[in-house]
């Protein structure tokens, strides 16, 4: 795997588009999660549109994304978008809804409102179911990401798997699909593990070892 | 000659027992209104719930300033919707409450309301839990940490600030949601069974806490159990209440001098009376109602036939 070079280069264009995609849809996601929990029009309104789109493979906002933003970045980091922004969203929103009434109760008398309280009671109470979801929105932004970058070929790993196919290089394929198994494994396993953990435990929902 | 001793012993046994009765009924004496505004005031207050349950008709209460009241009574009997409603958590379906002069709109930390769980935010030390209401008060970052600081040293957890609420036991957590209700200062504490959940030890330890705490400040607290003796070891008035619907059945006051002793035999004699009363209570709610007046039976009209129809088969042999 002497592409070293292209490879690093690869990894950071992926990752960047990637990082891009995701911080975006989370910072769309969580607000919006928690206003349909938290406002019953708007629940009413869009709960059942982020159902319905949720069920629409992430690739299938592609050819609406090349239409709209023609065939570039924004294109790509679109579909990572919409890839994870559902699942964030609804993630969210079940977070805040399970969150234990009498916390909410205990606010109110405690004298606990505005900003201080979605920032300082909602969103720490529902922190747990959070963090679940953007676990599940990392692992669509990635397979969005990869499916777009497949399709639409410009640069990053998706490309790599291609010139490694058009030039019958296995592989290359093959080296490339490890590389993006350890990546994927490594945000996964390593990050997000260590933050549900350390959230898990503060929160106090670990079982003693 | 011996039935002069018999008879001085019957003497002084009764002497014993009409002082007990009227010992005890100095002790625990129907309440009488006071005079000057109430600090909360409950008119005419009901509440219905959906399902069509009354819960509570007709409160008719006065708190005046200092005072520690008890709501008494068994589960159902609408006392924690009363004490929801006092805290502006729920609106009663009927009626007005007014606190310190002004209608109860909504919850506040001028009413902090401790609940039978110590609803301390998981995510928050001790005293970070005790901090954050101040913060949202108003008071300064060091303001707050030593004010918080002073009051948890008050219910007994001093060194335990850094500790999250589910390394705690549950006496200490109550402890924290104590220190964290009167830190904030409210004009009136409201209190839903906060002990019930503890075990008996527990319990008594901080019953003497809260004695101990309330005889300092003297702040107006309004507390339901379904606990008699608690009640009694605790409150300045018990206002016994009774379900279905909810009512209250009296209103006393007692008088035993603080701080007192669970194991009072006062105490213990007056929990006695006041179940017996919450037991007559009780049946006489689960009576069936009394059967509505009957009409007059018109005397004129034809008597009601004395004997069913004879269906009886014809006597075998009788001509058919």
């Amino acid at each position: 795997m002497a592409r070293d070079g292209s490879l690093v280069a690869a990894v950071l264009r992926s990752m960047g588009r990637l990082a891009q995609g995701y911080f975006l849809s989370a910072a769309i996601g969580l607000p919006l999660g928690v206003l349909i929990a938290r406002r019953e029009g708007i629940r009413l309104a869009l709960r059942p549109v982020v159902l319905g789109l949720q069920a629409l493979p992430s690739i299938c906002w592609l050819p609406l994304a090349i239409l709209w933003f023609g065939l570039s970045e924004q294109a790509i980091v679109f579909v990572v978008v919409m890839g994870s922004l559902l699942a964030i969203t609804i993630a969210t929103e079940d977070g805040v809804m399970s969150v234990d009434p009498l916390l909410m109760r205990a606010s109110g008398t405690l004298g606990i409102r505005g900003w201080r309280f979605y920032a300082g009671v909602l969103v720490p109470a529902a922190l747990p179911g959070i963090v679940t979801g953007l676990k599940l929105g990392w692992s669509f932004a990635w397979r969005a990401l990869m499916a777009g970058e497949l399709l639409f070929v410009a640069g990053g790993l998706g490309q790599l798997l291609q010139q490694g196919r058009e030039v019958l290089d296995a592989s290359q394929v093959l080296g490339v699909m490890v590389c993006i198994v350890l990546l994927g494994a490594l945000v996964d396993q390593v990050l997000f593990r260590f933050v549900e953990v350390r959230v898990r435990s503060r929160w106090g929902l670990m079982e003693a070892v | 000659m011996p039935w002069v001793h018999i008879g001085r012993a019957m003497w002084s046994d009764l002497g014993q027992r009409l002082r007990e009765r009227l010992g005890a009924k100095r002790l625990l004496v129907p309440s009488v209104r006071r005079a000057g505004p109430a600090k909360i005031a409950v008119k005419r207050v009901a509440h219905t719930f959906r399902n069509e349950v009354v819960a509570l008709k007709d409160v008719d209460i006065d708190v005046h300033h200092g005072e520690f009241v008890c709501l008494l009574g068994p589960s159902g009997c609408g006392k924690s919707t009363l004490l929801y409603a006092l805290a502006g958590l729920m609106t009663p379906s009927g009626g007005h409450i007014t606190v310190d002069g002004e209608e109860v709109s909504g919850p506040g930390p001028d009413r902090v309301l401790m609940f039978q769980e110590a609803a301390l935010f998981p995510w928050q030390t001790v005293l970070q839990n005790c901090t954050f209401p101040l913060r949202a008060r108003g008071l300064s970052r060091r303001e707050a940490d030593g004010r918080a600081r002073e009051f948890i040293y008050l219910v007994q957890l001093s060194g335990f600030e850094d500790l999250l609420p589910h390394q705690l036991s549950g006496g200490m957590r109550m402890r924290v949601s104590l220190a964290r209700a009167l830190a904030l200062d409210p004009s009136v504490l409201l209190m839903d069974e906060p002990f019930g959940a503890l075990d008996a030890q527990t319990r008594s330890q901080m019953h003497e806490l809260l004695q101990s705490i309330w005889m300092r400040d003297r702040k107006t607290v309004v507390f339901v159990t379904h606990n008699v003796r608690e009640a009694l070891v605790l409150g300045d008035r018990v206002i016994v209440m009774a379900g279905r619907p909810g009512r209250v059945l009296q209103d006393l006051e007692v008088r035993i001098p603080r701080p007192r002793d669970p194991d009072d035999e006062d105490i213990v004699a007056l929990s006695r009376r006041i179940r017996d009363a919450l037991g007559r209570a009780q049946a006489a709610s689960s009576e069936t109602p009394p059967p509505l007046a009957k009409e007059p039976r018109d005397e004129t009209a034809d008597p009601v036939p004395a004997r069913i129809p004879d269906r009886s088969p014809p006597p075998v042999g009788a001509g058919l």
